[in-house]
């Protein structure tokens, strides 16, 4: 049986103008087609300057905060646009949530840092926020480290609770799409698989969408893996199929690491 | 050719006897003040009304008008000028219009402050019919300290990371949620630093209350009386011949005003960071 379709990434591409003449129109993207599934990890890989990253904040429209950005062709959630001139984009950034590289935690408290996104929906009953706050750090299994100080500032967190704090953050946004961004690029590698354990977890619940330079890293929790190089697609296809028996030469030269 | 050692060594001297200097003319300031000026303190000289043009009796009168001056330029500035410094970050990009407000505040900076005295003047006490009163001279002197509340402002704005922001969009925020509940918060202690620097400027002020608050001795009862700041009264007083003596009173209780203000807001600003760290 066919897993659903979530996101649709239909012939887009993506260009940052030129704020000024001496600079050069960047394409970052050049029409992508793709099918994301729901329920599973896709994994993208590839060099830097690749589009990766523009491809993820271009389906939570974090890309619209720069005045020279520009597109053409269309990304599909569920179906419906998420560049529908009705859509209200903080709708989309709530049901497509996005974890940042580094790990960026509000300088607020921990407790607050979760509450953010879910005060904003409108929620503001204690017993609500309290479960919410429970939930969310224990799928990101955090909750054991923090229970007993939620009042705390995060940032006398370490690095990795950092991160783990901000996929917290975004699971208690009740997404239903959850995009990490080379999330342990930062991290120590007790770190980095405790957050990819927290991720194979997460899969049965969520879609992800998951960008790393780490093709080791692609290749553990991946269940699809897409691979881009200069803001083309070049190759997507089963993790597996993409490991082992890479239909592209350039897949292959970079995931035997000859160039990237 | 001398040696780097050498150069090291009187470049430190030289660096040393710059700051000591400083130090030095602040402290002797200070010293002199309070010498001529402590001997006067006294509760009546705090708590009566000056007597006499100023000869004798107290500068109760000059403190509450001070205080309600300051007070209401600031009251008047800081909303005006941290809106500006709002929209001029996180409204605008980098364009014509924004460099052109920038020039503006930069100029308005350096006009001095007997101009904007004149101006006040002729605006508001003669075209308004305000008088002289301390709405005009609050007003007047809210339009002086508005550039340097922008800028700073604008500085403490721009300090807080783009990360952050960008963090809060992705939670769902809105752009004026993510200013209020991100960006102003950590943006504060700078803005406080700019009003800080308002408000030292309005407690010294006298060209300015002078054109337009004129300098009755009687304690205002509302923001539409005419009324004398310390300032004010410490430099008629002292131009006049009136009394030197109580001039530099008055001088010593402007200088502590002062600086407990500065040292008040180092402290609640310094409770406030650690709190959040």
């Amino acid at each position: 049986m066919e897993a659903n379709i979530k996101i649709q990434i239909s012939h887009f591409t993506a260009t940052f103008k030129p704020r000024y003449s001496f600079e050069k129109t960047c394409v970052s993207l050049s029409d992508i087609t793709l099918n994301i599934y729901e329920n599973e990890i896709l994994s993208i890989i590839g060099p830097a300057r690749s589009g990766k990253t523009t491809l993820l904040r271009s389906i939570n429209r974090l890309n619209d905060i720069h005045e020279n950005f520009f597109k053409t062709g269309d990304i599909l959630l569920d179906k419906e646009s998420v560049y529908h001139a009705r859509v209200d984009v903080a709708d989309i950034r709530r049901r497509v949530g996005f974890v940042f590289a580094r790990p960026v935690v509000l300088p607020k408290s921990i407790w607050e840092n979760i509450c953010y996104g879910p005060k904003l929906k409108g929620i503001s009953k204690k017993e609500e926020l309290s479960q919410i706050v429970e939930e969310s750090l224990k799928s990101a299994y955090l909750w054991d480290e923090v229970k007993n100080r939620l009042k705390d500032s995060a940032l006398s967190l370490s690095g990795g609770q950092q991160q783990r704090l901000c996929i917290a953050r975004t699971i208690a946004l009740k997404p239903e799409v959850i995009m990490l961004d080379e999330p342990t690029s930062a991290l120590d590698p007790i770190s980095t698989s405790k957050i990819e354990d927290t991720l194979v977890e997460l899969k049965s619940k969520y879609t992800i969408i998951l960008v790393t330079n780490n093709t080791k890293q692609a290749a553990r929790v991946g269940t699809k893996t897409a691979f881009f190089l200069m803001s083309k697609l070049i190759e997507y296809g089963n993790t597996e199929q993409i490991f082992t028996n890479p239909k592209e030469k350039q897949t292959e030269d970079y995931i035997t690491g000859r160039f990237g | 050719m001398i040696s780097p050692q050498r150069e090291q060594f009187w470049a430190e001297m030289v660096l040393k006897l710059a700051a000591f200097f400083s130090l030095f003319i602040l402290g002797f300031i200070l010293f002199y003040i309070t010498w001529k000026g402590v001997s006067s303190i006294s509760l009546s000289f705090l708590l009566e009304n000056p007597s006499d043009m100023g000869r004798s009796g107290g500068i109760f009168a000059p403190i509450v008008s001070t205080f309600m001056l300051a007070f209401l330029s600031i009251l008047i500035s800081t909303p005006m000028g941290v809106g500006t410094s709002i929209f001029l970050t996180e409204y605008t990009n980098e364009s014509r219009i924004t460099r052109i407000i920038r020039f503006g505040a930069d100029c308005l900076s350096g006009i001095p402050s007997i101009i904007f005295g004149l101006f006040g003047f002729v605006l508001f006490v003669i075209k308004l019919n305000l008088g002289w009163c301390i709405l005009s001279g609050a007003l007047t002197m809210s339009f002086m300290i508005l550039p340097t509340i922008i800028r700073t402002s604008e500085e403490a704005i721009k300090s807080v990371p783009f990360d952050l922001r960008e963090a809060s969009y992705s939670l769902g925020a809105s752009k004026w949620q993510t200013i209020t509940k991100v960006v102003l918060p950590e943006a504060i202690p700078g803005i406080v630093t700019g009003v800080i620097l308002g408000i030292g400027r309005c407690i010294g002020e006298t060209a300015v209350v002078i054109f337009t608050a004129g300098a009755a001795l009687n304690t205002p009862t509302s923001i539409f009386d005419s009324a004398r700041t310390m300032a004010v009264h410490f430099y008629i007083i002292a131009r006049e011949g009136i009394s030197t003596q109580k001039a530099y009173a008055t001088a010593f209780v402007l200088v502590v005003l002062v600086l407990s203000i500065n040292f008040c807001t180092y402290f609640l600003m310094h409770k406030y960071i650690s709190k959040k760290k």
